[in-house]
């Protein structure tokens, strides 16, 4: 019988002569994606995003060579960044850096080739049953980035892992593990970029542990092609007193799917999550996220802003489970978007699921236009009704990438977004 | 300059100005008062133009031209400009920015060359040591989370940059301390010239020692019922405004 794996997935032949633990992950992997098979809307996580455009489909393993000049042009100092095509890493275009004690950054294939030090690790922080883009990414993923920050060390600069797509329907796949170790410290920067000729599917899971009181910086910078397709999962276990923030700015890409599970395994744990989606054209753009709270203390914020211009849509689903034993816990969410165009559309689904009797969980999610007092206040001082809207937009905007630790990766965003609404010298 | 005559307006088909007649000259300072509710704030938005208020009757013609025919953006280039009574929080937009592209569009409202950035910040350095302001206010968002004292400097700042032909100045005086309050009338009293009016809407005489008016009017009920000299607003201190309304009547 052919079996999904074969139709969707062109492979390269060869023996990648890996350990046994390894290559029955592997196998688990690829036979529970044949099991699940694509997600189709009937599946109640994958309501409001259509994956007709993919099911029919055979995407090829083959790795190209991306464009160089997709590489960003920063400061090599300011970063220890590592560059990835097709999912693969580009030693050559990759600037790591050095490294301070206690920290290892290296690629996942040469990490693997080291011997069995991940095999506790890889799949930890995912749930047992995963889901069939991460199960596939189990079985087919071929490089990605390890990070590992040693119990008490800190790193000062981002690391930033840039991953580059390109060609007509490949696939790539990384696959990344960060663990931060007791009070250990750390920024990341994940850029997704592809050309907007590629019509890749770049389908990444990122695993991330943090011990306690750790303390990680996390931001997903989604800018590929107009033609790509990005779905991503990232898995957080939080132990007592870490502190988790994410920044997911969805900036790109026809069809884009970010998963975010975030578990709260230890008292005090607290997890900030907030991201912006700006959807045109004729874009999809999906943010699923989980916060699980299993210990008691816990607090958690999401606040999730979209703008959907176009035809464009956008769905933020968000889901809060507060264990029983987690009492005492906090949890914020709020999603609130801006239609700027009759045809564009947003779905949004809280989704509370809590267990535990002494809690506070507030939510909100409103679908709105334009402020008419301020948009009055600034015609009243000149300025056209169209600059008005596009200010008071970008200001919506403005308001969640403004909280973007890393000041260079914050300029950098508010100018491409000024840009893209075409205001100019912000 | 200004000439309203005979000006109606409703909001949700409630009559709220019912006949009001003014005639400001250049150069002039007049004031509003009147109790609260009797439509002083409604007569500023008119004129600037906000979309809420229907007019029903009536004609008001500025700087020659149909003044109700104009966008709110074309008022504010043909000169006219708003103190708000309640000055409105833009978070995300740097007062700076904002600034710079409110002179700007006003400028090219106006077939005047607009300002550079080298310029513009001359400028507003200038004003901004005007009104005792710090430079932190600049990089602030417009107005979020200033307090009430710092939201008026802020608008008479706007003003001070924008050198309108017609400032309305709204309860410019409401909740400001009385350094503030000098601060604030020197910045008015900066722009007065000899072509430059000023409408000013006030609760108290205070303001008007500091700004001192050529002109005051009463409104009650949404419509003027008493004008006079600056004599008047001792006379109002002193007596509220029931007499008048006898008067009136
Ligand atoms: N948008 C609105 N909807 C309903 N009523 C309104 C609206 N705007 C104004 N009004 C009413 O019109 C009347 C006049 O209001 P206005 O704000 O002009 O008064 P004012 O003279 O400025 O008062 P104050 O001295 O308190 O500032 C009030 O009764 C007010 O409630
Ligand atoms: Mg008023």
């Amino acid at each position: 019988m052919t079996q999904l794996i074969d139709t969707f997935v062109d492979q390269p032949g060869g023996e990648l002569n890996e350990t046994a633990w390894l290559e029955a992950a592997r196998t688990q992997g690829v036979d529970r994606f044949n099991e699940l098979g694509i997600p189709t809307q009937r599946d109640e996580d994958w309501k409001y995003t259509s994956l007709r455009a993919l099911a029919n489909k055979q995407f090829s393993l083959q790795s190209n060579v991306a464009s160089a000049d997709l590489i960003p042009a920063v400061d090599d100092e300011a970063m220890h960044r590592l560059v990835f095509v097709q999912g693969v890493l580009d030693e050559a275009a990759s600037t790591p850096g050095d490294l301070p004690e206690g920290v290892t950054l290296m690629s996942m294939r040469e990490a693997l080739a080291q011997g069995d030090a991940l095999q506790s690790v890889l799949r930890s922080a995912m749930p047992e049953k995963a889901n069939a883009f991460a199960e596939l990414n189990n079985g087919l993923f071929r490089d990605g980035a390890l990070l590992k920050v040693d119990a008490g060390c800190r790193l000062e600069k981002p690391v930033e892992l840039v991953f580059i797509s390109s060609g007509e329907q490949t696939l790539c796949m990384p696959r990344n593990l960060i663990i931060l170790e007791a009070g250990a410290r750390a920024s990341i920067i994940e850029r997704q970029l592809s050309d907007n000729e590629s019509t890749c599917l770049s389908n990444s899971a990122t695993e991330i542990v943090l011990a306690e009181n750790s303390r990680l910086d996390y931001n997903l910078i989604q800018l590929q092609g107009e033609k790509s397709t990005h779905i991503g999962g990232i898995w957080v276990q939080q132990a007592a007193g870490s502190h988790l923030s994410t920044r997911t700015m969805t900036l790109g890409g026809t069809l884009v799917r970010n998963e975010l599970n975030v578990s709260l395994n230890g008292k005090g744990a607290h997890a900030d999550c907030t991201g912006l989606f700006y959807g045109r054209h004729r874009q999809h753009m999906d943010n699923h996220t989980t916060i699980r709270h299993a210990a008691p203390e816990c607090t958690s914020r999401e606040l999730y802003k979209g703008i959907l211009d176009d035809r464009a849509r956008g769905v933020f689903h968000g889901r809060i489970v507060v264990e029983q034993d987690a009492q005492l816990t906090l949890a914020d969410q709020q999603n609130p978007n801006l239609l700027l165009s009759r045809d564009s559309e947003i779905d949004t689904k809280p989704q509370l699921e809590i267990y535990a009797d002494d809690v506070k969980c507030s939510h909100g999610a409103t679908v709105g236009e334009l402020d008419k007092k301020q948009l009055f206040y600034m015609q009243s001082r000149g300025l056209d009704m169209n600059l008005a809207r596009t200010l008071l937009t970008y200001a919506f905007a403005a308001q969640v990438v403004e909280e973007i630790e890393i000041d260079s990766l914050r300029e950098e965003l508010i100018k491409r977004i000024a840009e893209q609404m075409h205001l100019s010298d912000i | 300059m200004l000439k309203i005559e005979n000006l109606h307006a409703s909001v949700d088909d409630k009559p709220i100005l019912k006949g009001v007649n003014l005639e400001i000259g250049a150069g002039e300072i007049h004031a509003i008062m009147g109790p609260n509710g009797s439509g002083k704030s409604t007569l500023a938005a008119v004129l600037t133009g906000r979309d809420d208020y229907e007019v029903t009757d009536g004609s008001v013609q500025f700087m020659g031209k149909d003044l109700l025919d104009l966008e709110p953006d074309e008022r504010a280039h043909l000169g006219l400009f708003l103190g708000f009574q309640y000055p409105v929080e833009i978070p995300g937009v740097s007062n700076m920015y904002f600034m710079k592209a409110s002179v700007n569009a006003v400028r090219k409202g106006q077939g005047v060359k607009e300002l550079d950035a080298m310029d513009f910040l001359k400028l507003v350095k200038e004003k901004v040591a005007l009104m005792e302001m710090k430079d932190e206010f600049l990089h602030r968002a417009v107005n979020a989370g200033f307090s009430g004292g710092e939201k008026k400097r802020n608008e008479i700042l706007q003003m001070a940059m924008l050198e309108p032909t017609l400032a309305i100045l709204d309860e410019i005086d409401s909740g400001l301390d009385i350094d503030a309050l000098k601060v604030v009338a020197r910045g008015v009293n900066a722009q007065k010239r000899d072509d430059h009016s000023v409408l000013m809407v006030t609760h108290y005489q205070r303001l008007l020692e500091y700004i001192v008016p050529d002109y005051i009017h009463v409104m009650s009920d949404g419509k003027i019922i008493k004008s006079g000299d600056k004599s008047l607003a001792f006379e109002l201190e002193e007596k509220g405004y029931g007499w008048i309304d006898q008067d009136a009547a």
